[in-house]
């Protein structure tokens, strides 16, 4: 099997009630997992709002796209509140196209410093 | 005279302590003649007393045992180390001999170890030998050998009657001088699948036993008992009349006296409570028996055996349901499409026992003509039903209506009434000889191939099956005679190269514009070949392609025709 000079990495920041996951590399069939468990142990501390930051996420496919829609849906049917950063040019491309740029929780703009 | 007197005394003590042994003790003279033995080996040999041993001959006392190494090479007198030492070799080594008696059969391994005894001037006078039995342990031993070497070789193949051959092969002539395998059907039927000899020419004289066997197994003897009860058979010994009463005719009986048949076993290969076939083991010229001891052997070898046939078997029916249900997803074959000429290309993914999500489609309605291709999530069985909810959908709904945009939307509704999120990529053409038109929701864009280049053509639209905001715009496609139009899969683009980087939209393009006059089944060939240069090791994803070349109007001008006007022009 090849591996992808970018490997898919996450890392968790949880406060109180909110809690931010950086999902960076590439997001495929194989990682798809560890974000779900990720997302549930959040929430089972206790987070309220989550946020999923894909500043650095440079690749996402087809089950990748699959497990944002379906966290969408979680959120709205469980009351919380999901929000997403917008991933990398080439990544975003793929949100972009699929139409899944204007039914996902995308914050408005990719956060700068200012 | 007293002095003969204290040895007669002190050899009688000897002899009451040496008879007191388990082991067996023999002593053997220059001239190769046994002059004592102690009760144990008096016992071994089969005589009453050492007067009547010391009075036989050293070569007629070996005759009525077949003796080997551990090799199976025969042992002779002059390999006894006794024999060696008497022949003034140092120190031979321990021999480690099996002796089958030739009249009961029965096997024996013993441990031979023999010490020079010198007289006074240090010439060697006699040998003593010690004679352990090593039968249980050594039987042990080599039962575990055998074993490990049948489990590698069971879990070396994947092809089940190559496997029962290779045990076959393996059993002969360690377990026994022939080993049989047969397979039974539903209906009591068998199939011979392998039989084995040490020696080739032998094995002829089995095949035209064979031809005396009848079609249906007699549920009372042999093969058919041990299929109607799924319990082991042992023949231990085999008397003649029970060969004369099996026997058809007299070439028959002929043949099975030429065997030689001493003990057969036949243990059942059982997967739970069915039998689905049977190794028989068969003891003919090496003259032994089998006990019940070989039977609980060979059951041991059988159930590995019978494991190792379901596993393989389990794994062909559900390579073969994948392949059935993955050309269910596909067309037979690419239809004749007036006007078009039409190339496709499917390689699914990893073990040929999953099905892939990738998929594609033509068919007719209304006399004109659609083709669709896509990509549902997932991967197996539930992908497989995935893709044929999608097929069928828009095969149904282009009856209603065909414009791609009303197909696509159509399908989204199908997938969202799942109770599952199951989402869906899609492209769908309709495209008649006048040209075509496209709607695409979530797939990547199909490219135009032509003498000017290589451009995408059509408008993204939304992913199928969970999206609350929607959108499928369909846009006509400008096509001339000569371009095709090329629609692909992720798993093209996706394909990941030997530095981690994907195959990507560019290298595709680069890749067609090279060959882009060429026919639809040249730039198959081509693309392939770029792809698998550039991937590493296992293709990752799904692939699927479609090319389609627009030859255009007029109407009832084929391709063929147009090539032999061409070739009456150059003429």
């Amino acid at each position: 099997m090849t591996v992808p000079d970018t490997p898919f990495e996450i890392e968790s920041v949880l406060d109180a009630d909110t809690g931010c996951l950086k999902l960076s590399g590439e997001l495929d069939l194989a990682s798809v997992s560890r974000v779900e468990q990720a997302v549930d142990a959040a929430l089972a501390q206790g987070a309220r709002t989550l946020t999923l930051d894909l500043s650095e996420l440079s690749f996402v496919d087809s089950s990748g796209l699959r497990l944002f829609v379906v966290l969408n849906d979680r959120a709205i049917a469980e009351g919380w509140k999901l929000t997403m950063t917008r991933p990398l040019e080439q990544a975003m491309a793929v949100f972009v196209v699929s139409g899944l740029e204007e039914n996902l929780p995308f914050a408005e703009q990719r956060r700068t410093v200012a | 005279m007293r002095g003969e007197t204290e040895r007669a005394i002190r050899d009688q003590r000897l002899a009451v302590i040496l008879d007191s042994l388990a082991e067996a003790v023999t002593i053997r003279a220059r001239n190769n003649h046994l002059v004592y033995a102690n009760q144990a080996a008096l016992d071994r040999l089969g005589f009453d007393s050492v007067a009547a041993l010391r009075a036989a001959d050293p070569q007629a006392l070996m005759q009525p045992y077949d003796t080997t190494d551990e090799l199976g090479n025969e042992i002779s007198l002059d390999d006894l180390p006794s024999v060696q030492l008497l022949r003034g070799e140092e120190n031979p080594e321990p021999l480690l001999m099996r002796s089958v008696d030739r009249s009961s059969g029965e096997e024996s391994w013993v441990l031979l170890k023999a010490t020079a005894v010198r007289d006074d001037e240090g010439q060697i006078e006699s040998a003593v030998t010690i004679i352990a039995d090593v039968t249980e342990a050594t039987q042990a031993t080599r039962r575990v050998q055998f074993l490990s070497r049948i489990g590698a070789l069971l879990a070396s193949s994947l092809d089940y009657e190559q496997t029962l051959r290779n045990v076959a092969g393996l059993a002969v002539p360690q377990l026994a001088d022939w080993c049989a395998v047969d397979l039974f059907d539903e209906d009591g039927g068998r199939e011979s699948v392998a039989i084995a000899h040490s020696r080739q020419e032998k094995l002829e004289m089995a095949e035209r036993l064979r031809a005396y066997e009848p079609e249906r197994l007699d549920p009372e003897q042999g093969l058919g008992r041990v299929l109607r009860t799924g319990e082991s058979l042992l023949y231990s010994n085999i008397p003649d009349e029970l060969l004369v009463g099996a026997a058809i005719d007299e070439e028959h009986l002929r043949l099975l006296r030429e065997v030689g048949m001493r003990a057969v076993m036949i243990v059942p290969l059982a997967i739970g409570t069915r039998t689905i076939g049977a190794l028989t083991f068969v003891n003919s010229e090496s003259g032994r028996s089998f006990d019940a001891g070989d039977v609980e052997f060979a059951e041991q070898i059988a159930s590995r055996a019978a494991l190792a046939v379901e596993s393989t078997r389990l794994y062909s029916e559900r390579s073969a349901i994948a392949r059935t249900l993955q050309s269910s997803l596909l067309p037979e074959a690419i239809p004749e499409i007036p006007g078009w000429d039409v190339a496709a290309l499917y390689r699914p993914a990893g073990h040929e026992s999953e099905v892939g999500g990738d998929f594609y489609d033509f068919w007719e309605v209304d006399g004109d003509w659609l083709m669709m291709i896509g990509d549902v999530t997932g991967k197996g069985v539930g992908a497989a039903a995935l893709t044929s909810l999608v097929r069928y959908t828009a095969r149904a709904a282009s009856e209603f209506d065909a414009r791609p945009r009303e197909i696509l939307a159509r399908i989204d509704a199908a997938l969202r009434r799942r109770s599952s999120v199951s989402l869906c990529t899609a492209l769908c053409l309709r495209f008649s000889r006048e040209g075509a038109t496209l709607a695409v929701g979530g797939h990547p864009l199909p490219l135009r191939v032509g003498e000017d280049g290589v451009e995408e053509v059509g408008e993204h639209g939304t992913l199928l099956g969970a999206l609350q905001r929607t959108r499928w715009p369909e846009v006509k496609v400008a096509l001339s005679p000569g371009q095709t139009l090329v629609a692909f899969t992720d798993g093209v683009t996706d394909a990941v190269g030997a530095e981690g980087e994907r195959w990507g939209t560019e290298r595709l393009s680069a890749t067609l514009a090279a060959v882009r006059e060429a026919e639809p089944a040249a730039l198959r060939t081509q693309l392939v070949q770029a792809l698998d240069e550039f991937q590493l090791g296992a293709q990752a994803d799904d692939t699927a392609v479609v090319f389609m070349r627009f030859i255009g109007q007029p109407a009832d001008r084929g391709r063929g025709q147009v090539s032999r006007v061409g070739a009456a022009g150059n003429g």
